[in-house]
């Protein structure tokens, strides 16, 4: 599973620095696949089969509170014990999106492919 | 509203008062803005408070001194407008709380007759600039850092420059190395260094806490004094004109320096030093009135147990570097004390130490120049108002900020689990009653107030959700920051997270394991020889919410189950888009801009100027949905969506307009011309506008 940030966000910043694959912005800004990743280029085919351009803009997920770009979350599987955005939201609102199911294999394959 | 007359002798503070009453009145009737009020009355230090229809009133006190005659004012205003409670913040100013806002002015006026002032404490200001509590009797100090510090207050207090940036601005000065001021977590820091004769500073910028830290870049590890206000208005101009507004996590100047880089930023200053007009500002701290230590006879005192005298002479006091004088330290939990003790210990100060006191970055009282001979005395003095606890800047000494007591942004109780990790300090650790080495620090939210994440052991209040989507109260905990000394810090790790009625077990867990293992080394370097997974093993069952308690769900000093309930921050006054509204300020400060230059006040006069070409040129963008996130963006968007393209003329770009300031040094002759160039781009701008909106 992905991450997903609810509404209850307090917008106080604390998950954006922690997270090991630069999945997570600030509400209403544009984020990108290659940011803090070793994806480039136009054509990039993600393990879920999906195609995206690693270097271009893509839209806001959320416009009022922080967000998680779900291509890119790896529920910090492979680098640490536990979601690290979801241990430092001073209002435990970063929990698993339950629209976004992945097994451990998937997410740790996830991983590999974003930083290989 | 109630009648409000001053008796105020200083002009300019009259008018700052006088303006704050109008403004409430103008505010009451529905006529200004509830944003644009809140800013100012930010800019005055009128906080809001989590309890709706009172606010909270900070103090500002430069570095931390107060003389015993202020203390007295500052007592006679709680008792007549607050609660009598008298609550010292970690950047030494005094918070009085439960005020009525229609009241303000009048506080405000009786402070002033005592020099005191309310000015630039809270909002996108230059905040408190504090300083080591021991400046001037410090034994390592090269030299007293309190004129300096005193000089800075005075220059921006009140300077066009810093009015309204896009965030605050927080300025220490620390003592020696050991930099007890904290430069590290500072907009800007300067700890006190000699080079040959001559005076000066160590200069960082850019660090600051919140809930995400930065450590401070060194800008000049020398800078002469007599540079530091002309380097001070270059980052303030900077930071006015590049800095993020729209997005107020972001707006910090940590986080202008982490975009551009130390060098980029390094660059832009040293461009911006043709605009300011000196470029050597010298502080003479001869003119500084230092307090004088009153000659008395010694009272004769019979201690009844020499022991427990000792024992508080060996936690409580400070050496000084004047011989025959000590500095007693006062330990006040957490910094909450109450005017009628206040009052005594004023005049006790006064009779038989300085007459002057400091409020201390750990929310403690520290009394200078006490004679060695009368801490018996004083000692006997102090106990009789229970001024005698043990432990002053010891690990058992723990800093809170005030959290859900009073405070909008608290998430969980700090001074409550404050008081129980105290109670276990001193009923189980007693050993630690005397250990400097610990320090431990709580906040009720991740904005760090109590500086959590740059101690020992720090808690953090927080909330946590359980299975069955329960609320409990939480804290996490975070190890192994410190101050290394030298403007070099560490910041903690956010090691674990667990219900907050579980914080007293977690210090147990790590008190006892540093206890058994750490073999006498620091706790910093111990923390770093067992890294944070070892703690994180230590501690991660308290986490588990499977088997929480009814208990758990009511957090420290409440009754009641809680709750959680977050509002908004006040500290940036949000930025009304209201274009009508931005016109009339442009207007605004043309005029004021005529009016320094009446009084030949050509810097101010010019940035007023400057500050309205921006606020016009916002304006319009504003009208058509631009995006206007820095004052250097909405100029060069200026010039490419609208005179590049010719929609409107001024003969020049938008920038070449504006960026005079830069070029051309503040004489009488440029700032009387900038000032025609705002009013007539002004013109223009409203001319377009009325031309678009038909």
């Amino acid at each position: 599973m992905a991450i997903i940030i609810t509404d209850e966000c307090i917008n106080c910043g604390a998950c954006e620095p922690e997270c090991p694959n630069t999945a997570i912005y600030e509400g209403s800004e544009t984020w990108k696949y290659k940011d803090g990743t070793n994806l480039a280029g136009n054509t990039v085919t993600l393990p879920n089969g999906e195609v995206i351009n690693a270097d271009t803009k893509q839209e806001p997920i959320s416009d009022e509170v922080y967000f998680i770009a779900p291509n890119k979350c790896t529920e910090c599987i492979g680098f640490h014990e536990e979601p690290q955005c979801a241990a430092v939201c001073p209002v435990d609102c970063c929990v698993p999106d339950e629209d976004h199911v992945e097994t451990r294999e998937e997410l740790l394959a996830k991983q590999a492919f974003l930083h290989q | 509203m109630q009648s409000f007359r001053t008796e105020i002798e200083n002009p300019v503070v009259e008018k700052d008062i006088i303006e704050l009453a109008n403004k409430i009145e103008l505010f009451q009737h529905g006529k200004i803005d509830e944003e644009k009020f809140r800013s100012l009355r930010l800019a005055r230090g009128v906080y809001g408070q989590r309890q709706a229809g009172v606010q909270m009133i900070r103090i500002k006190l430069p570095y931390g001194k107060v003389t015993t005659k202020q203390l007295m004012r500052i007592a006679d205003v709680s008792d007549e407008y607050s609660t009598g409670r008298l609550h010292i913040t970690t950047r030494q100013d005094i918070q009085i709380h439960y005020v009525d806002l229609n009241r303000t002015p009048q506080l405000w006026a009786e402070l002033e007759k005592d020099a005191v002032t309310l000015r630039e404490a809270c909002g996108n200001t230059v905040r408190n600039v504090t300083a080591s509590e021991t400046a001037g009797i410090d034994i390592k100090e090269p030299f007293d850092v309190s004129p300096y510090a005193e000089a800075v207050f005075k220059f921006f207090l009140r300077n066009p420059i810093c009015q309204e940036m896009g965030r605050k601005f927080k300025v220490s000065f620390s003592a020696s190395d050991e930099d007890t001021g904290l430069s590290y977590i500072h907009d800007l820091g300067f700890i006190a260094k000699i080079k040959g004769n001559v005076r000066g500073f160590k200069v960082l910028i850019g660090g600051g806490l919140g809930s995400q830290p930065r450590h401070a870049d060194v800008l000049y590890n020398f800078l002469p004094s007599e540079k530091i206000i002309p380097v001070m208005e270059g980052v303030l101009r900077i930071f006015d004109r590049y800095g993020e507004r729209k997005s107020r996590a972001k707006a910090r100047l940590k986080y202008l320096i982490k975009d551009i880089g130390l060098e980029a930023f390094r660059d832009l200053i040293s461009q911006e030093q043709k605009a300011i007009a000196d470029a050597i500002v010298p502080i003479d701290p001869a003119t500084y009135k230092a307090s004088i230590p009153r000659d008395v006879e010694v009272p004769k005192v019979v201690l009844e147990n020499a022991l427990t005298f000792e024992t508080w002479k060996a936690t409580n006091t400070v050496s000084q570097k004047q011989k025959g004088y000590v500095a007693i330290g006062i330990k006040v939990l957490l910094g909450d004390f109450y005017t009628d003790k206040a009052r005594v210990l004023a005049n006790l100060i006064d009779t038989y130490a300085a007459g002057e006191l400091r409020f201390t970055l750990r929310q403690n009282i520290l009394i200078p120049f006490v004679k060695e001979a009368l801490l018996p005395f004083f000692y006997q003095e102090l106990s009789k108002l229970g001024f005698t606890e043990l432990g002053y800047n010891k690990a058992v000494d723990i800093t809170a900020c005030p959290g859900t007591d009073t405070c909008n942004l608290g998430i969980a109780s700090s001074t409550g689990i404050a008081e129980e990790l105290e109670r276990v300090i001193k009923t189980e650790y007693p050993q630690y009653l005397n250990n400097k080495d610990l320090v431990i620090k709580i906040s009720g939210c991740m904005n760090a107030c109590g500086q959590h994440n740059m101690a020992n052991i720090g808690f953090q209040g927080m909330s946590i959700r359980t299975k069955d989507k329960l609320i409990a109260p939480a804290l996490q905990v975070l190890l192994g920051g410190g101050n290394l000394g030298k403007g070099t810090g560490v910041f903690a790790d956010k090691v674990v997270k667990i219900p907050s009625k579980r914080g007293p077990e977690a210090l147990r867990r790590i008190l006892n394991d540093f206890e058994t293992n750490a073999n006498r080394l620091p706790f910093v370097a111990y923390y770093q020889q067992q890294g944070e997974k070892y703690f994180y093993e230590l501690l991660t069952d308290l986490s588990n919410t499977d088997n929480l308690t009814q208990d758990d769900f009511i957090d420290w000093g409440n009754e009641h189950i809680y709750e959680k309930a977050i509002g908004i921050g006040e500290c940036a006054g949000v930025i009304i888009d209201l274009v009508a509204t931005l016109f009339l300020e442009s207007e605004e400060k043309i005029a004021n801009a005529k009016l320094e230059l009446e009084q030949k006040l050509f810097s101010n006069a010019i940035y007023l100027a400057y500050s309205s070409m921006v606020n016009s040129a916002k304006a319009i963008l504003i009208s058509d949905n631009v995006k206007t996130n820095s004052q250097n963006k909405i100029i060069s968007d200026l010039d490419e969506l609208y005179i590049t393209s010719g929609k409107i003329k001024l003969g020049v770009s938008f920038s070449d307009l504006v960026y005079q300031l830069k070029f051309f040094p503040p004489t009488e002759e440029f700032a009387a011309k900038y000032i025609n160039n705002a009013q007539s781009f002004l013109t223009k701008v409203k001319a377009y506008r009325a031309n678009t909106k038909n």
